[in-house]
């Protein structure tokens, strides 16, 4: 009998915990697919064609059958870019769709992440509110805390910021401490050449490849704030890596990567049955 | 050396229109070479006494440092604490601590953020400073900078000035009042003077 009420006490802390900390993995469970798979090496611009690789990344879109299929099109999604340092050194930066309970919109969801084998830096979305206009009259008379918002999760602390405030002082500075606490000079020292990823001009990874390139690496410029470069300053590009990919299985524990990846079928046509996802 | 004169204290009562009390003010405030201390002592408008704290320290290496406080009787205190102007300002509750730049005080980030202080520390507060700066109004009075909590929980809930705020008097409270001796004291040991 107290054995039972220990494991209750238990499960009863565990959850409270949970409640507190949700777990970013959490939001990507059923069986996954591959959606994208791409590998680039990144050089300065104006390097010679021989001069070795600032990094390697390796571009991949995990999807996850949370739905039904008919509703394929809108299954979690985790956009990924694999970087690996010439150190050996791995980080993962991530920008996801999670799965979103519409009976409970006011959850956070994951949106990005910035992780090292060491440490992670995370940014979650919160406090969707259909209608909500922080410009509006009305909205000094609402409560302090509704409208959209981003919360920062890092062992170097925590941060909620309405999005609307993403460029403020108050934030600005509050980042920038999280970010330092949060990874070691190494780390900073190899998460900023990311930031000098120019990936907006170069039509010749196409929209779609561009788009989640981009969304991967915002990761980073919530992270590094302060350090992001004017874009006519950033002078790192991607170019395809000749070299054959390897299988994902070093990354396996980093991004809690599934095992047996299938490909992800082209999702059915636009638009969707009548009904919710749930 | 660092000298310090004995405390100054000011007891005021505040009146409706009537002249019936309201509730009594007991304002102590010290001074030494290189700091100002004042405490102010609300009793009667709310069931606790409120209590706004003041430190001003003055340092030749870092400058003046200002560290407030806001409390209900001797429930946990909300704490601001802040550098030269424009610089940051460090709020605390007893569990988690928020760090502004005064600029964006009208911002949601740090709107919502204090909210959040106020809550860990005594959900009590907004309606206290709501009850303070009422009658504040009635007396015609602004909230000043030396009731920097006031105004930074104000901020919070951005309400409206009252469209007809109750009538409100100050007027001295005499020494020889029978509530004087113990409201005195309040104010002594709200400044670290007992």
């Amino acid at each position: 009998m107290k054995a039972r009420a220990a494991v209750l006490l238990l499960c009863a802390v565990s959850a409270a915990l949970r409640a507190e900390e949700p777990d970013w993995f959490d939001s990507f469970k059923g069986r996954a697919f591959l959606q994208g798979d791409a590998s680039f090496v990144a050089r300065e611009k104006a390097a010679p064609p021989d001069a070795p690789p600032l990094f390697r990344a390796r571009w991949v879109i995990l999807r996850y059958a949370a739905f039904t299929e008919e509703w394929r099109r809108f299954w979690p999604s985790r956009n990924l870019l694999l970087v690996t340092m010439p150190s050996g050194a791995q980080y993962v930066l991530e920008s996801s769709l999670g799965h979103i309970d519409e009976k409970h919109l006011e959850e956070e969801q994951p949106w990005y992440r910035v992780a090292s084998k060491r440490t992670a830096f995370e940014v979650w979305a919160l406090g969707w509110t259909p209608g909500y206009d922080p410009s509006s009259p009305d909205a000094a008379s609402t409560p302090p805390c509704d409208g959209m918002r981003n919360r920062v999760r890092a062992p170097g602390g925590t941060l909620e910021y309405f999005v609307d405030d993403f460029g403020s002082r108050t934030v600005r500075a509050s980042l920038a401490e999280i970010a330092a606490g949060t990874f070691d000079e190494d780390e900073r020292r190899d998460l900023a050449v990311l930031l000098k990823m120019s990936v907006e001009s170069d039509r010749s990874l196409g929209d779609f490849l561009a788009f989640h390139l981009r969304d991967s690496l915002q990761a980073g410029y919530i992270a590094f704030l302060d350090q992001l470069q004017p874009r006519d300053k950033r002078t790192v590009v991607f170019e395809p890596d000749p070299a054959d990919p390897a299988d994902l299985s070093s990354w396996r524990a980093l991004v809690h990567l599934p095992f047996n990846l299938a490909p992800f079928p082209a999702p059915p046509p636009f638009p969707p049955p009548k009904g919710g996802v749930n | 050396m660092n000298a310090e004169e004995p405390p100054k204290i000011t007891l005021e009562r505040v009146v409706d229109g009537r002249g019936n009390r309201v509730c009594d003010i007991a304002k102590a405030s010290a001074k030494s070479d290189n700091e100002r201390r004042s405490a102010w002592v609300v009793r009667g408008l709310l069931k606790s006494d409120l209590v706004l704290n003041r430190q001003v320290r003055r340092d030749s290496n870092t400058g003046e440092s200002t560290f407030d406080e806001i409390r209900l009787g001797d429930r946990a205190p909300l704490r601001f604490e802040s550098g030269a102007p424009g610089s940051r300002v460090t709020a605390a509750s007893p569990a988690s601590t928020f760090r502004y730049f005064d600029v964006d005080v009208t911002r949601l980030t740090v709107r919502c953020n204090l909210s959040r202080l106020v809550q860990e520390t005594d959900p009590d507060l907004l309606n206290a400073i709501a009850e303070y700066e009422l009658m504040k109004q009635g007396m015609g009075e602004k909230v000043s900078i030396e009731e920097l909590p006031v105004l930074m929980l104000l901020a919070i809930e951005k309400r409206p000035p009252h469209p007809s705020p109750p009538v409100r008097k100050k007027e001295p409270l005499s020494e020889d009042a029978p509530e004087a001796a113990e409201l005195r004291a309040a104010a002594l040991a709200a400044l670290g003077e007992e």
